[in-house]
């Protein structure tokens, strides 16, 4: 056996790896020169297959292809591990000593940087292609690991394990979708106004309690107040929009119910491989009522968020559950007929002329319709007034991207800072505050910011003309193409410190790019 | 050549619409893409007449009627089109305010500032006498980088033709707004190599290179600016 080897930098490892071959073995031995933390990720994925063979069949009928697709993992160093792909593209060296699965392992370290992965590792990511077999793209699960928490999660729950194999397992479910789920609807991309934000509530609020209802009479009456409710939020909507909001809820939904029905039909018996000798966040799915538990307090949390994209995902799997509760043997005339999951509950549970009628008045007796429509009106208005203010700042703008680490901005912006979602744009109006993340540091003044396509912040001065120069910088070294090294950046807006940095400057606009994490 | 693509320049052989008696300028690009570690070659062959002009690629075909103002979009394995009207790009009418609930459904459209600076390089493309032009383009969220090989060579057959018929494809393009000045600059000038790296504002890089391997005077095979004999025609997507 050939000893673990806890390397500094993974170019070492892929090093050692590359050196030292020998027999391949399970990802459950341990590997010469992966870091530990990748190793563990890698144990995880072997694991989820694991955990799909009790499952998988109890989530939909004729769902085996679950170890068909390859997945690729990016750190936040730079390495990239790719898992089962049957045709790797350059830059992958084999990985000799390691499968998971049975299935080989290949790993491309030339963008590595000298920043040390240690778990816990947040999944997150979709499905993407890589290479072609045949002349048909090769679908690819393509999985970010990354140490910040997702934003709604922050100050939450500790990180357990079981979290990223339900998310290995949501991705699956969305390549088991291709041939077995037809949605026919691109993204919903919508912001709402107070009217969608409303009744979109009642619907949240109307499949908690159908979900909580002591019989299916009781769910089916707050079913009845779902499509009520949907009926009217989508009154002022192109049919088309309201057709791409479903299609997001079959999407997304039935991807989260994959994870629920997993979590449900763990409870008859599961016995784990990997130990929490090998992953000391793993609990082989011991606190499974508490992982049920995190579904439920989405949906609560996200039903009263005037706008969340992420509605879709608990709203879909929630209809999902209560047709397999209410009507089971749904699933296989659904993935037939490339259907929506509210038409599904609209064909067998039908409100009649008079629900109609009384539906305003039972909204307000029931939901409180009025509290929430004023609580909706005061954040759309507010919303609103926040897009006008940043959009009409007028100067020298200031970008600074986080693309080239592939870092997310809005992940590094305290999550208590008010914010507004105007579709890819995160409005800050008191500013985005400090921004830390490895050897990077931005202090923002308070003046209003904005995050937008992810990876970037922009500010404006509007006070430019007035100023000599946009900035003032010290550094270590310069190199040909305005890079500089150990930066210090003072402009009249933020102050930022950064390992390594380029910057283009026009009159109006000076852009930074963040090239490195650490020094 | 794909069975699709022999089928339907059969097709063109039997339905002979009427030809244009004139020669008309024939061109053949070979493109270049590498994304997310994939590479992707693609031969696009351009039939360009007067007032109309075929663009085929492995699987598909374009054929735009500026006489009928119409642009058909063919799938040659599915042998369908849709059917397009060819719009003259109007400016945007004033929207004094927003509807906020459709602001999501634009995509971010790069708005690129550019410099161009003449290197001074010299070399020969596929017959061509070019001279290298680098430019950068920047904006909020995205960038791109180019080096164009243009050739400045004045009266090549088909060489007006196909410049026109670039500048007409791509005015108003933002990501090709340096090229099309270099070329509007130069009249009758010709791109013929060009290698581009766009930093999209989301998705990974995209590097590129295009090559203009041939260009010359023809006559078109007849129906070539025609819809192929039993072709269907479909609802375009978005036509809803």
């Amino acid at each position: 056996m050939i000893a673990a080897v806890k390397s500094k930098t993974v170019l070492t490892a892929v090093g050692l790896l590359l050196i030292l071959g020998g027999q391949p073995r399970g990802a459950d031995e341990k590997s010469a020169g992966l870091p530990e933390a990748v190793r563990i990720e890698l144990l995880r994925l072997e694991e989820t297959y694991h955990v799909l063979d009790h499952t998988a069949a109890k989530v939909w009928p004729g769902w085996t292809n679950y170890r068909d697709f390859p997945f690729r993992f990016s750190f936040e160093n730079g390495l990239r591990v790719l898992v089962g792909h049957p045709s790797p593209p350059q830059g992958y060296a084999l990985a000799a000593d390691i499968t998971v699965d049975g299935k080989p392992v290949y790993v491309d370290a030339r963008r590595v940087e000298p920043l040390r992965l240690e778990q816990p590792l947040y999944a997150g990511g979709g499905i993407s292609s890589l290479g072609r077999v045949n002349e048909k793209p090769i679908p690819l699960i393509d999985m970010t690991l990354g140490r910040s928490r997702p934003r709604e999660e922050a100050g939450g729950r500790r990180f357990q394990t079981e979290t990223s194999i339900l998310t290995y397992i949501h991705e699956l479910f969305h390549c088991f979708q291709e041939d077995h789920i037809r949605i026919s609807y691109p993204n919903f991309r919508y912001n709402p106004d107070t009217l969608f934000a409303s009744y979109s509530e009642i619907e949240g609020t109307a499949l908690e309690k159908a979900y909580g209802a002591g019989g299916p009479e009781e769910a089916k009456r707050y079913l009845k107040d779902f499509l009520l409710a949907r009926k009217l939020k989508r009154k002022g909507m192109p049919e088309f929009d309201a057709r791409c909001e479903s299609g997001d809820e079959v999407r997304e939904g039935t991807a989260v119910y994959a994870e629920v029905r997993s979590l449900e039909a763990l409870a008859a018996g599961y016995t784990p491989r990997l130990t929490t000798a090998q992953d000391p966040f793993y609990r082989g799915f011991a606190e499974l009522g508490a992982l049920l538990r995190v579904y439920w307090a989405r949906l609560d949390k996200r039903k009263a968020l005037t706008y969340s994209y992420l509605k879709g995902y608990e709203y879909g799997c929630y209809q999902a559950l209560l047709l397999e509760r209410l009507f089971p043997g749904w699933q296989k005339p659904f993935s037939e007929s490339a259907g929506l999951l509210d038409e599904e509950l609209a064909a067998r549970i039908v409100p009649d002329a008079e629900d109609e009628r009384q539906a305003p008045r039972r909204f307000e007796k029931v939901y409180g319709f009025s509290r929430i429509r004023a609580r909706h009106a005061k954040a759309v208005r507010e919303r609103d007034a926040a897009y006008q203010s940043i959009s009409s700042r007028q100067g020298r703008s200031y970008i600074v991207s986080f693309k080239p680490i592939r870092q997310f901005a809005s992940a590094l912006v305290d999550p208590r800072k008010k914010r507004y979602e105007v579709g890819l744009m995160n409005i800050l109006p008191a500013g985005a505050g400090t921004v830390k993340t490895d050897d990077i540091e931005i202090r923002f003044g308070k003046v209003p910011a904005e995050i937008n396509q992810l990876y970037y912040f922009k500010v404006v001065d509007t006070g430019w003309r007035a100023r000599k120069a946009p900035y003032a910088i010290r550094y270590e070294a310069k190199e040909a193409g305005d890079i500089y090294t150990k930066v210090t950046l003072t402009t009249p807006l933020f102050e930022l410190k950064a390992p390594r940095i380029r910057i283009t400057e026009e009159p109006s606009r000076v852009k930074i790019r963040i090239l490195s994490r650490v020094s | 050549m794909n069975k699709a693509m022999a089928c339907f320049l059969i097709s063109l052989g039997i339905l002979s619409a009427g030809g244009s008696a004139l020669a008309d300028t024939r061109a053949v690009v070979e493109s270049t893409r590498i994304y997310m570690d994939q590479e992707t070659k693609v031969t696009l062959e351009y039939w360009i007449a007067r007032d109309r002009s075929l663009r085929t690629s492995p699987g598909r075909a374009t054929i735009t009627r500026d006489d009928l103002g119409l642009v058909w979009n063919l799938d040659l394995n599915a042998k369908s089109y849709t059917e397009s009207v060819l719009r003259k790009p109007a400016s945007p009418p004033p929207r004094p305010k927003p509807d906020m609930r459709k602001l999501w459904q634009d995509f971010y459209e790069p708005d690129y500032s550019w410099t161009i600076k003449d290197t001074g390089a010299r070399k020969t493309v596929n017959g061509f006498d070019c001279r290298e032009f680098r430019a950068a383009g920047e904006a909020d969220f995205a960038e791109i980088s180019a080096s164009y090989w243009i050739c400045l060579t004045p009266g090549l057959p088909g060489g007006k033709t196909f410049h026109d018929h670039f500048l007409g494809q791509y005015r108003g393009d933002s990501r090709l707004a340096a090229l099309l000045k270099l070329l509007e600059e130069n009249p009758g000038s010709l791109c013929a190599y060009r290698e581009e790296a766009v930093e999209n504002s989301i998705a990974p890089a995209v590097r590129s290179h295009t090559e203009l391997k041939k260009l010359e005077e023809a006559e078109a095979p007849p129906g070539t600016y025609e819809i192929p004999a039993g072709f269907r025609k479909v609802e375009a997507r978005g036509d809803r």
